[in-house]
């Protein structure tokens, strides 16, 4: 604390102005400020955060390892067991708490795949136009003809049931999704002034699209994303319901759901939990991925 | 006019639409001298920004094509060479600079490395020379304070915007700089400054520059010559002085007109009645008869040739044809 050799003015003096700048913040701190005020945003972020967090910290959470078995079979939710146990003695607790491990697995990597193959589909197809256009915009459309969830039984029916070969199928049924934002956002940037100006400057074409079209096309990707995360994690608890998915004795949740669809009236915990745990997620990544898509929205800007 | 750096000689330039062939550029011939400026004027949809896109090899092509005629840029036609050498000169030789400065930079990079690029893309040089020629550049477009190097577009004003855009197309000293309509989005005040920028430049660097506007009185402060467009085709070419005196177009005459004058007391400001041609339907004859005040039966039935009316005069229209005639008669 210093002490005032003068006396305390009756206002405070205005904050100097930045000569020159308008507004003189940065754009990230800008982000950083929309996004705490958005209370969808925060509450998706802290359920997604938890979720990251209980997935890392999986084997320091609990005590039990996800195959042991137990003497104590379908037993009610208890001290010793928070969630109870399954048929087989389980901890449904620590299933619970692997099978995060799983679904999100799948999801980031599912979904970066469809994001990868998607956005370079879009961005050729949006850019150079012309057949090259024709041909995957035809793609998408034949994709995006069949029920997604179909699709992805039919293309693991083909590789054969695993949980990676689930993953690269949900990774494909999402493609279209991400290749047809890009190529409308590609559509749309490619007109913009500073596309013409950067070709008056004398850049190649590729120069152009990988670095000026494509940065500016990041956003909405970016939301999609978050939103087909949510998609994802539904899709592989599908999948993994059907027995297309991971196989016994993953801990996955549509597995678990499978396997507890037997006892419902008996021991409903044996659903309850896994279930809960896949709306969670699902809603964490969505209500993120709102609250990025009203962050991200210019006209949500005060 | 010691030398040409830009002859554009019958240059015409067709789009094939759907509905039809748009001449957007009919047989358009201008050009331009070592350090000279040269303004290109005309109502919208004229064909003069299709004129500068064309000389940066810009138009997209379909549906654009030149069909004849030659743009010759230091003894090389830009209508022939290819698409890499004319990557080489864009930006290097000939430089752009455009309309909208809120939209002409990309929002995600910063001024400096949006500068740098500019020079390492064209010359090999390191980070720290690019960003000393930046500094420079910026310096010469009136902006010295260093820290805008790292500010983003959004971070700057219009007119700031247009002073750096007018830097990056200088940084590589360019022989021509085609300006489109530069001044048009800056309010009045920034106008000038900016005019009065681009004059010093052009003295300092001996860089020509071709300036498109619709604007008469941003053409008399800064063109040494000017050449009218109308619906495609050049309707009068000639130095400032004379465009601004003796006027010789109808279209052009119309122009003058069309600027409100202090002293006059009317209601209602002048216009040229009627519209820009549709460019699907183009008139028979002279494209600007329907609007012509001093239309004659012979302006309906065929188009009139660009002629010197005088030494360094063009005009096309029959009226200064009939006054020959008549002249050459009665002596």
């Amino acid at each position: 604390m210093s002490t005032h050799t003068h006396p305390v003015p009756f206002t405070k003096p205005e904050p100097p102005i930045a000569p020159d700048k308008e507004i003189a913040e940065s754009p990230f701190r800008d982000f950083v400020r929309a996004f705490l005020r958005h209370r969808s945003a925060v509450i998706g972020s802290v359920i997604v955060l938890s979720f990251l967090l209980i997935a890392l910290l999986a084997p320091f959470i609990t005590s039990y390892e996800y195959t042991a078995r137990s003497q104590a079979l379908l037993q009610a939710p208890s001290v010793e067991h928070w969630f109870g146990t399954d048929e087989m003695g389980r901890d449904i607790f620590t299933r619970v708490i692997y099978g995060t491990r799983i679904s999100l697995w799948v999801g980031l990597f599912a979904i970066s795949g469809s994001i990868m193959v998607g956005s370079l589909l879009g961005l050729v197809a949006g850019f150079y136009g012309g057949w090259r256009d024709t041909i995957i915009s035809r793609f998408f459309d034949i994709l995006l003809a069949f029920p997604s969830i179909l699709l992805a039984i039919a293309i693991v029916a083909m590789l054969g049931r695993s949980l990676s070969n689930a993953l690269l199928a949900i990774a494909i049924i999402n493609i279209p999704t991400f290749g047809r934002l890009m190529r409308s956002r590609v559509l749309s940037v490619k007109s913009e002034d500073y596309i013409l100006a950067a070709r008056a400057m004398g850049m190649k074409n590729r120069r152009i699209l990988f670095f000026h079209i494509l940065p500016n096309c990041w956003t909405p990707i970016m939301v999609q994303g978050t939103l087909g995360f949510a998609t994802a994690v539904i899709e592989a608890a599908a999948l993994g319901f059907l027995g297309l998915g991971a196989q016994p004795p993953e801990p996955e949740w549509g597995t678990m759901l499978a396997d507890a669809r037997q006892y419902i009236q008996l021991a409903p915990w044996t659903m309850i939990f896994p279930g809960v745990a896949v709306a969670l997620t699902v809603l964490g990544f969505n209500l993120l991925g709102d609250g990025l898509r009203d962050i991200f929205d210019p006209r949500m800007k005060q | 006019m010691t030398q040409t750096v830009l002859e554009i000689a019958d240059l015409q330039l067709h789009f094939f639409t759907d509905k039809g062939v748009v001449k957007a550029v009919d047989g358009v011939s201008l050009e331009v001298g070592r350090g000279e400026v040269v303004g290109l004027v005309g109502e919208s949809g004229c064909g003069k920004s299709v004129t500068s896109l064309a000389i940066m090899g810009l138009i997209p092509q379909p549906p654009g094509k030149v069909v004849a005629g030659s743009i010759q840029f230091e003894g090389m036609d830009l209508t022939k060479i290819s698409q890499k050498e004319l990557r080489r000169i864009r930006g290097d030789q000939v430089a752009m600079i455009f309309q909208e400065p809120m939209t002409s930079l990309n929002p995600l990079f910063t001024v400096g490395n949006q500068l740098m690029e500019v020079v390492r893309i064209h010359r090999k040089v390191s980070k720290e020379e690019a960003r000393k020629k930046a500094l420079e550049m910026l310096q010469q477009v009136g902006i010295s304070r260093e820290g805008i190097l790292d500010d983003y577009p959004h971070q700057l004003s219009g007119g700031m915007r247009q002073r750096v855009m007018i830097a990056m197309a200088m940084m590589l000293n360019p022989k021509l700089l085609i300006a489109d309509e530069p001044t048009t989005a800056l309010d009045v005040t920034i106008q000038a400054q900016i005019l009065d920028l681009m004059k010093n430049l052009n003295k300092e660097f001996e860089t020509s520059i071709l300036f498109i506007t619709h604007d008469l009185g941003v053409v008399a402060e800064m063109c040494d010559r000017i050449v009218v467009m109308y619906a495609g085709q050049i309707v009068e070419q000639t130095d400032r002085f004379r465009l601004f005196r003796n006027p010789k177009h109808p279209y052009t005459q119309g122009l003058m007109n069309s600027i409100p004058k202090i002293e006059d007391k009317r209601d209602r400001l002048y216009s040229i009645p009627g519209q820009v041609p549709n460019p699907h339907q183009m008139p028979r004859g002279c494209r600007f008869a329907p609007r012509c005040e001093y239309v004659m039966d012979i302006c309906r039935e065929s188009s009139p040739d660009l002629i010197a009316v005088e030494e360094g005069h063009l005009s096309r229209c029959f009226l200064h044809q009939e006054v020959k005639e008549v002249a050459a008669t009665s002596t």
